[in-house]
């Protein structure tokens, strides 16, 4: 029973794992496309939704048929719910690099957005803190965990500074108005990648302690003011 | 209840078990302390210390021949029938000795306890329940069919026996016979019902009845069962006890053991990792 059961559970976590690959490889591919200002590459990541979610509606199902069957306790609860929910907190963080996408084959011959120094400083800080995230779950290592949630207010900072700069830009019409808003909305959505990891981040860290997700966050919070 | 939870409980130290926490508490129904159990020289519970809650359910875990059952027995006395049993160690219902201060008549009306089978007396529905009320020196009919409607009801079976109360208990089935054991032993009036897998011998409707009557029944009793139903104990019970080849592992609130386990032995266990 239990031998069966342990190979549902990993079988479960590495379809999780390679959805997170497959979420990772297209945000690096978002990031990638904004730096070279290269549609193609935004395109592929447009290309990569409808798989993504297909990964999202396999994975869920799984746990509930794990739910339904095995009714887990315990580490093995923890490890199912915190996947349940980070399946979500994955399909939104690839909805954002769509985004990114889109604006980014939209205005790629009006603008560079690879030239915009905040948009590249925060598109890398977010990729690495998504990856970060992913392989805290893959080798369940609380303190890297700990390390992207504590994250948070850096990108926080990061999104505050480049909305001065675009909000200036336009003023000083370095952007053109439309151009402009769409650099803002980037950076809007790398800011939600940035909320995205963490989420992930303090689910694993659940999954390995128990501590409530609003209570890792929550500390995080307090102890950046 | 609930805000009291944890302060005898040291839910923060649960993994040692100190006993020297097994102190008074006003709630507290039971205080076990450092309680051992022999069976000749078999050891067969150790320094079980721990304090169970008024109007809540405890419920008792473990493996085979882990303790659980003895553990339960003694709670009101039924292992004084074996003499091959040596207790040591003291057990306090609301805080009086139940080996030196309590007469053994008295407790076992004051705990009453449902077994795994059914064992309804070879009686009609409504001798069954008289029949503690009459032991008690309860004779006049009046007061009798009083106890008897009250007794039915609260174990949620008046309906299906009202009509057929002076028919044998025994044409009944096994669920519906199940309950009304809960409600002769309700009719003589305990404080503590313990219940020791009460549902394994019943179907699914059956157990899903019986565990809507114990949730009913903690308003105003105290519940102690064994399980060997780890989703039922779940279900069921505010606070559960690990018990393994004798030792108290883990007590702790029900939704702390099976989310959270502090000890590995509970986690292997309740996640079947076990042996």
């Amino acid at each position: 029973m239990r031998k069966h059961f342990d190979e549902e559970l990993l079988q479960v976590k590495s379809e999780f794992i390679t959805m997170a690959s497959v979420v990772d490889k297209s945000l690096l591919q978002a990031i990638t496309a904004l730096e070279k200002n290269d549609p193609v590459l935004a395109r592929d990541v447009i290309e990569l939704e409808p798989k993504i979610l297909d990964f999202e509606r396999l994975i869920e199902r799984r746990c509930m048929l794990i739910l339904l069957y095995q009714q887990p306790v315990a580490s093995d609860l923890r490890m199912v719910s915190a996947i349940m929910k980070m399946i979500s907190e994955l399909r939104h963080l690839s909805n954002q690099a769509t985004e990114i996408s889109e604006l980014i084959i939209t205005n790629h011959t009006k603008i560079h957005f690879g030239e915009v120094e905040e948009l590249v400083e925060m598109g890398q800080k977010v990729r690495r803190m998504t990856y970060d995230a992913i392989h805290a779950f893959s080798v369940s290592d609380e303190r890297l965990a700990r390390q992207v949630v504590s994250q948070d207010d850096e990108v926080d900072n990061l999104f505050t500074n480049a909305k001065k700069m675009i909000v200036k830009g336009i003023k000083t019409d370095a952007f053109k108005p439309g151009t402009g808003v769409d650099a803002l909305m980037i950076s809007k959505h790398m800011e939600k990648i940035g909320d995205y990891s963490v989420a992930m981040a303090a689910w694993t860290i659940y999954m390995i302690t128990n501590e409530p997700v609003e209570t890792i966050l929550a500390s995080s919070t307090n102890s950046n003011v | 209840m609930r805000e009291y939870i944890g302060d005898v409980m040291g839910e923060s130290n649960v993994h040692s078990l100190d006993t020297s926490t097994a102190v008074h508490s006003i709630q507290d129904k039971f205080i076990v302390d450092k309680l051992d159990l022999y069976y000749g020289t078999f050891k067969a519970l150790k320094e079980i210390s721990m304090n169970i809650k008024e109007s809540e359910v405890t419920a008792l875990i473990g493996p085979s021949g882990c303790g659980k059952s003895t553990f339960l027995k003694t709670l009101n006395r039924m292992n004084d029938l074996d003499s091959t049993v040596r207790i040591e160690g003291s057990v306090l219902l609301d805080n009086k000795n139940i080996f030196t201060e309590i007469d053994v008549i008295n407790l076992r009306q004051w705990v009453g306890m449902v077994f795994q089978q059914p064992n309804p007396f070879p009686k009609s529905i409504y001798d069954n329940i008289a029949y503690g009320p009459r032991v008690q020196g309860i004779t006049k009919k009046a007061e009798l069919d009083i106890i008897v409607e009250r007794s039915l009801r609260q174990a949620a079976i008046w309906d299906e026996a009202k009509d057929r109360l002076h028919k044998s208990a025994l044409g009944m089935s096994g669920g519906q016979q199940q309950r009304l054991c809960i409600a002769r032993t309700l009719a003589t009036k305990p404080d503590v019902i313990l219940m020791d897998e009460p549902t394994s011998a019943l179907d699914p409707i059956s157990t899903l009845k019986i565990e809507e009557l114990v949730l009913e029944l903690k308003k105003d009793y105290t519940i102690v069962i064994v399980t060997h139903n780890m989703q039922q104990a779940s279900r069921i019970s505010d606070k559960t006890a690990f018990f393994l080849l004798g030792d108290l592992i883990e007590y702790n609130t029900t939704e702390e053991i099976f989310t959270n386990p502090k000890n590995p032995k509970t986690e292997e266990y309740i996640t079947g990792r076990f042996g």
